[in-house]
């Protein structure tokens, strides 16, 4: 007999928690919703607006969001008994590229196009990035090596070499491909496939854009000179 | 009777001559120091009416030559060995810098500018030999491969190139506004 009036109280005492529950699966669903119609509406930001207007100058190259990447840590050996470090990019715009002496064709022609960069923009008295070329074949091309053929295009040019694991750190940081193919003659030798992209690294180490090929002096001049313009 | 075997003479080499493609601004790039590979670039046009193939390279100076094709793919540079290049009736195919080009590989001397080097190119219709003046890198560029420096004296027209395997000065004296209307 006591039962239905027992009950009673328990039954609306037992909806009390399903309607909080209720309650926080709604506000939850409100949340979501405006969060989604806060996505679908083009939300840019003032560092991307930048990023756009600069991108809308450049002929080539693209650049990277603001907080992309940085330059990662590294020590690579150079010239006679010299050592280049991250911090040797502190405070000027650098392009760094990456290719082998053994390459006949696209790596003499891209250093060429970059000594045609650097007297373009000497001619137009603006600053001069500092060029380096990473080996991807350290094994073949010694520090040695690597000076003298990197020189012949312009001195102050800087060729990079090193251990093959350090070189393989800094290229897969950067996001840099190397792929090596044997000779398929079956002859001692081996082709190198690597990123043909050059990087612009700006004097904070961030890496700021991408020099896309193909190559052309008067693109990449252009294109620099935008870019150094804009993040100063 | 002396001028008719002259004339039938002339007539059998130009014939001959114009068998072959026609062969305009050869150049291999000098190498920097350390290298012991460089490319050669050349321009063929076959003029004839019959499909002419290009199988292979080689020297009598230089240990291997290989015909390539360089390709950015996916932003990655590649190299691709060509085993031929088809030359179709009419048909004009550059190697230039960033596509089909000579490799010259296992040098033992570096090459600089100045030299020259005798290549052979095998073809369907017969081997032609092609001597290629070496230059500095950029040298031997068409316009829009720029280079900063003047090109040395004599080399603003295009050089049609001796091929000295036949008597071909018929071939030579083809102006480049004749080929380039073709």
């Amino acid at each position: 007999m006591n039962s239905p009036e027992t009950n009673k109280p328990a039954q609306s005492k037992s909806w009390l928690p399903m309607a909080a529950i209720a309650c926080i699966a709604i506000a939850a669903g409100v949340f979501a919703g405006t969060r989604q119609s806060m996505k679908g509406q083009p939300q840019v930001s003032h560092d991307q607006q930048a990023i756009q207007t600069v991108q809308a100058k450049l002929e080539s190259a693209t650049l990277f969001p603001d907080d992309f990447k940085q330059l990662p840590a590294f020590s690579l050996p150079y010239g006679e008994s010299k050592m280049l470090s991250e911090a040797d990019f502190k405070g000027k715009w650098s392009v760094l590229f990456f290719g082998f002496t053994h390459c006949p064709d696209i790596c003499p022609n891209t250093l060429n196009e970059m000594n045609g960069v650097v007297s373009q923009l000497t001619q137009d008295q603006l600053a001069i990035p500092q060029v380096v070329f990473i080996t991807v074949d350290p094994v073949r091309d010694t520090v040695e090596k690597m000076a003298k053929y990197v020189g012949h295009f312009n001195e102050a040019f800087i060729g990079l070499s090193g251990d093959l694991t350090d070189i393989t750190k800094l290229t897969t940081e950067l996001g840099i491909v190397a792929s090596y193919t044997a000779d398929a003659n079956g002859g001692d030798g081996y082709s190198v496939d690597h990123t043909a992209s050059m990087l612009v690294i700006d004097p904070e180490l961030k890496v700021r854009a991408k020099l896309n090929p193909p190559h052309k002096i008067e693109t990449i001049t252009k294109d620099l000179k935008t870019i150094m313009a804009n993040y100063n | 009777m002396r001028t008719l075997l002259l004339s039938l003479c002339l007539w059998s080499t130009i014939s001959l001559a114009s068998n072959f493609p026609l062969v305009i601004d050869p150049v291999v790039n000098e190498t920097p120091p350390g290298a012991n590979v460089t490319a050669g670039y050349l321009t063929l046009v076959n003029e004839t009416g019959t499909e002419i193939v290009i199988t292979g390279a080689y020297s009598p100076t230089i240990t291997k030559v290989e015909i390539h094709r360089s390709l950015i793919k996916d932003d990655v540079a590649k190299m691709e060995l060509q085993k031929s290049v088809i030359l179709a009736p009419g048909a004009t195919v550059k190697f230039e810098h960033g596509g089909y080009h000579l490799m010259l590989m296992a040098l033992t001397e570096p090459l600089t500018s100045g030299q020259s080097v005798d290549i052979i190119l095998s073809t369907s219709v017969g081997d032609m030999l092609i001597e290629m003046p070496v230059k500095k890198i950029g040298m031997g560029m068409h316009k829009d491969q720029t280079s900063q420096a003047p090109e040395p004296q004599g080399s603003n027209t295009p050089t049609e190139t001796e091929v000295k395997m036949e008597e071909s000065h018929q071939m030579n004296t083809d102006s480049e506004e004749q080929v380039s209307s073709k």
